[in-house]
């Protein structure tokens, strides 16, 4: 008997936090599209899941859930709120901002003694690089849930304390939070030409995607399953990105920090001060970079052709690992790395000339996979594969 | 057939034996030889609980004061913004810094030129992100934007110097390299 009441206490306590949260919708709203629906989103301050809907129909869903919040709060919380979707000659604009940020899970505290950053809880982590699969850089995508912090309570104690009452620093309690949970599910039929307009926006497409997409999105994240479509034209600024597979359209990355990418095929990308890991390449790709850091972790069996144009680029260099391939390294004044102690120098220059600087040829066995080119110039080009050394001239 | 008993043991060779003198003792270690042998309760399993608990009694405090040595700084709770002020101007000190080390390694006019528009575009981020701040100074995305923001422009104009430094060593030089 005991027992049972520890258990039912244990069950309240539980789903005590559900049960004094209020749930509130915001928004919900839903139109009908055909093939010749086109559709733009503007979206600021808020955090977005894009969805395929199977009734053909667009669905605005929008509901928030405020735990810890007095009925005023949660009214001004709404107040600052504004969304709203318009259908006018077969194309609807949805408008959705907030004067603060909104994100899956929002905390905010009310600090009687003052709220201090834990600074140490920002600092980076610095991982060796080893070749990582396409399948483990999807996991990698993957884990989090698409970029959900699995515990954001822990993930905000992290980075802040408060003080206690004898004045040194402590933990903040889960009980003095007030949480806002916020989910924006939007489903959109397959067919659907969309336009988003994204300003610190947190945009996840949970599905495989053939829609053609135009995306400009400053500032946020954009987490992606496999977005297909050749005509998809994406510009991402200062922001995060995580995409499972690209097929298709053309790609402009500006400072992406964390950028994940599980394959590419047939992708045109341009990108500055970005950081990009790339799982495998398949056919058709190709890169202009300027200054940015990338790693080719693979390569696809018939990857075909891979063109890489760079300036002050450092490439961490995967080689294929079954299959025959060529690579051919065009510039000037780059260096070739092999491991931590050899390191060659390849045409300096001071006058821009462009040379042969690197070369292996195809060696005619086995299965031809493809040519890895490169024009490359002050460039760094980091060497992985211990199975040829190079030679002199 | 009747006789008497005491007539039965005159002429017993035991009777006239002595007992020896450790007989008692022998008594007793033959008695306690006999009894069932109880086996221990401090056998090797509950030794090892008994081991592991006291380990983890020790981690656990050793942590627990450690933890509490890490935290128990004595503390000044400023307003948010003045934190944040703190940590901006250390930021933007050593951007300072470093943008004047950069200009110092490298005369590729291009190069300064992209990354003086790329520092002006996230200083702009800054001021925009700032306003934000200034709205709703608890809202950690939008600290963490702040401090993500200075933290790149730093690390970008680090990791130019290291570009430019290893371009500069001089190593083997080749034509061309053939694989």
């Amino acid at each position: 008997m005991k027992r049972l009441i520890c258990k039912i206490c244990l069950l309240l306590l539980i789903t005590s936090g559900s049960i004094f949260a209020q749930k509130k919708t915001v928004y919900s709203e839903a139109f009908s599209a055909d093939k010749n629906t086109t559709a733009i989103f503007n979206l600021e301050n808020t955090t977005v899941a894009i969805e395929t809907s199977t009734d053909g129909k667009i669905h605005f869903d929008y509901t928030l859930e405020f735990d810890g919040y007095s009925k005023k709060e949660v009214e001004e919380k709404l107040q600052s709120i504004n969304v709203v979707a318009t259908k006018f000659d077969n194309h609807i604009t949805l408008i959705s901002n907030s004067v603060t940020k909104i994100s899956d899970v929002t905390f905010a505290y009310d600090a009687p003694n003052g709220l201090i950053l834990d600074f140490d809880g920002f600092q980076n982590r610095n991982d060796s690089i080893v070749r990582k699969s396409r399948d483990s850089i999807v996991k990698e995508i993957r884990h989090n849930n698409f970029g959900k912090i699995n515990a954001p309570f822990k993930y905000f104690g992290d980075r802040f304390k408060t003080k206690g009452e004898n004045g040194k620093l402590k933990n903040i309690s889960k009980g003095s939070m007030k949480i806002l949970r916020s989910q924006f599910v939007i489903k959109i039929p397959p067919y659907l030409k969309l336009k988003i307009n994204g300003k610190d926006a947190q945009i996840t497409i949970r599905e495989d995607s053939t829609n053609e997409l135009s995306v400009v999105l400053k500032r946020g994240f954009l987490y992606a399953k496999q977005l297909t479509n050749e005509y998809n034209i994406f510009k991402i600024e200062n922001a995060n990105l995580r995409a499972e597979s690209i097929v298709g359209g053309s790609y402009d990355f500006n400072n992406i920090s964390k950028g994940l990418i599980g394959s590419l095929q047939n992708v045109k990308i341009t990108s500055e001060f970005s950081k990009i890991q790339i799982g495998e390449l398949q056919d058709k790709v190709s890169i202009t970079d300027f200054n940015s850091e990338y790693f080719f972790y693979n390569w696809n069996t018939d990857f075909k052709r891979f063109d890489l144009f760079s300036e002050y680029s450092k490439i961490h260099l995967f080689y294929p690992k079954d299959h025959d391939f060529s690579l051919k390294v065009m510039g000037n004044n780059t260096k070739s790395m092999y491991g931590n102690d050899l390191v060659i120098e390849m045409q300096p220059t001071s006058k821009g000339e462009k040379y042969n600087m690197m070369e292996r040829k195809a060696k005619g066995e086995g299965h031809y996979s493809g040519a890895i080119n490169f024009d490359i110039i002050h460039g760094i080009i980091y060497n992985y594969n211990d199975t040829f050394k190079p030679s002199k001239n | 057939m009747k006789q008497d008993i005491r007539d039965l043991f005159s002429d017993d060779d035991a009777s006239g034996k002595q007992l020896p003198d450790n007989h008692r003792q022998e008594f007793y270690d033959k008695l306690k030889a006999s009894r069932p042998r109880k086996t221990s309760k401090l056998n090797s399993n509950y030794l090892l609980k008994v081991a592991a608990i006291v380990v983890l009694f020790v981690a656990f405090t050793f942590a627990m004061f450690t933890t509490k040595d890490k935290i128990s700084e004595e503390v000044v709770a400023t307003p948010m913004e003045t934190q944040i002020d703190i940590i901006e101007q250390q930021y933007l000190a050593n951007i300072d810094l470093e943008w004047n080390n950069f200009i110092s390694v490298t005369n590729d006019e291009k190069l300064i030129k992209r990354y003086r528009n790329k520092l002006d575009d996230l200083d702009a981020d800054y001021q925009e992100i700032s306003e934000e701040f200034k709205a709703n100074n608890n809202n950690i995305q939008v600290i963490e934007n702040l401090v993500e923001n200075l933290k790149t422009r730093l690390q970008l104009l680090k990791d130019i110097q290291e570009h430019i430094k290893i371009l500069n060593q001089k190593n083997e030089q080749y034509e061309t390299i053939n694989m």
